[in-house]
């Protein structure tokens, strides 16, 4: 025995189902595809999550592309940012601060017009134009947007002085600057410290190689240096003399020859590792200027130090 | 006199056979005469007593590759005189040259560059 059920659409449910759908259809125009985020905002979170990544030279594209799309979008100024540090991360720092200058130029109210600056400076800075990076940082200071860009300005620039030797305008402009009496204090005693830095006399260390070989080396408190300096000279002289003094005139000649290299390496030497040393003081003294006042930062995976500027994205 | 030209003659033999014998064309290069005789007699010990001696060098480049570099760079004669200077100062160069990375060792990094007081 079957039993056979047929249902059959009743009239009030068939003009619902009509009218649900005559209602949802046209919400699908409004509907969007791709999550929450519209095209730009897409557009600008992938350039910025290949940034983040460090696949600079991928996120210059996806940021330029962001900018040619949605030249006036919400992002602009943050990818106008974020365009010119990849390109100084791709060792273009030049590029970086054309890009930077024309982002100041389209929006100069930009909030993110002290970065800007900071940034140029500091690329100005590693390009060797170590007077525009300070003129830089100085506008920040006179014209920045916040305190505290101020202040970070402050300390490039009295890092930027005594990184020059220029020890009496660093005070003179520490007068001035926007910091509290208390870093003021921090930043004298640094400057006391880079005048009294032990630095070795380049002069000194390569005149008394040329007295004695080894001597200057010695003066450099490299005595290890100084005792293979010694050696070497020593042996060679006593060999071209004894050359000489038993007629073998040929050899004493070649051994001279040979001596005079590592004489004259001697004092060349000398002088270059006093430079070395000097250059190796200053830095290290400016590297930790620098992390004292948030300048610079350094990571176990990156050996080296690199300017900061603090900004939470 | 004929002992310093047997010795020069010494010298070129010595060296010669390396561009000449072992595959390689001598690159073209704007060098000097003397600069090449010096930077064949660094080949020379690169391809016959390097090997022998094995590696134990500390810094990166190591002193023949430093040497070559140097008389490419600066000429025969500062080339010649930041070798000296590279061969004496080695010793307490870990005061002054950063620490690279090279394979599974870390080494002293000193190119020529970094000698070069005048020359930033």
């Amino acid at each position: 025995m079957t039993f056979k059920t047929t249902t059959r659409p009743s009239k009030l449910r068939l003009f619902t189902s009509g009218l649900l759908l005559i209602v949802l259809l046209p919400s699908l125009v409004w509907a969007d595809p791709g999550g929450n985020q519209s095209a730009d905002e897409s557009q600008f979170a992938f350039a910025r999550h290949l940034f983040q990544h460090h696949d600079y030279f991928r996120a210059i594209t996806e940021f330029k592309r962001y900018l040619f799309l949605y030249p006036s979008g919400a992002k602009a100024d943050e990818a106008d940012y974020l365009l010119g540090e990849a390109l100084v991360q791709t060792k273009s720092p030049k590029e970086a601060i054309v890009q930077w200058e024309g982002a100041l130029k389209r929006n100069p109210s930009t909030s993110f017009k002290d970065e800007i600056q900071f940034k140029i400076g500091k690329a100005l800075w590693e390009l060797g134009q170590e007077d525009r990076a300070l003129s830089q940082w100085e506008n920040i200071i006179n014209e920045g947007l916040s305190s505290s860009s101020k202040a970070t300005a402050s300390r490039a620039v009295l890092w930027g002085l005594i990184k020059q030797k220029k020890y009496d305008q660093a005070r003179l402009k520490l007068k001035t600057f926007p910091l509290t009496a208390s870093e003021q204090g921090i930043h004298e005693t640094y400057f006391q410290k880079a005048e009294q830095l032990p630095l070795k006399s380049p002069i000194t260390a390569g005149t008394l190689a040329a007295l004695l070989p080894g001597a200057g080396h010695w003066y450099l408190d490299r005595h290890q240096d100084a005792l293979i300096a010694f050696s070497i000279n020593g042996l060679f002289i006593w060999g071209a003399v004894s050359s000489f003094q038993q007629g073998n005139t040929g050899l004493g000649v070649l051994l001279s020859f040979i001596e005079l290299a590592w004489y004259s390496g001697n004092i060349y030497s000398a002088v270059n590792t006093a430079h070395k040393i000097n250059r190796k003081q200053e830095t290290d003294f400016l590297e930790g200027y620098g992390i004292r006042f948030g300048l610079f930062s350094s990571t176990p995976t990156a050996p080296g130090l690199y300017m900061v500027w603090q900004h939470n994205f | 006199m004929r002992k310093i030209l047997h010795l020069l003659l010494m010298v070129s033999l010595l060296t010669l056979p390396f561009s000449g014998f072992c595959g390689e064309p001598p690159a073209p290069s704007p060098e000097s005469e003397t600069s090449s005789l010096f930077t064949l007699g660094i080949t020379g010990y690169q391809k016959l007593l390097s090997p022998v001696l094995s590696s134990r060098c500390y810094m990166q480049p190591s002193c023949s590759a430093y040497a070559k570099q140097a008389l490419s760079e600066y000429g025969p004669w500062l080339g010649l005189l930041l070798t000296v200077d590279r061969l004496l100062h080695e010793a307490n160069e870990d005061r002054t040259s950063p620490l690279v990375r090279q394979d599974n060792s870390f080494k002293l990094f000193d190119p020529p560059a970094a000698n070069v007081w005048w020359k930033k």
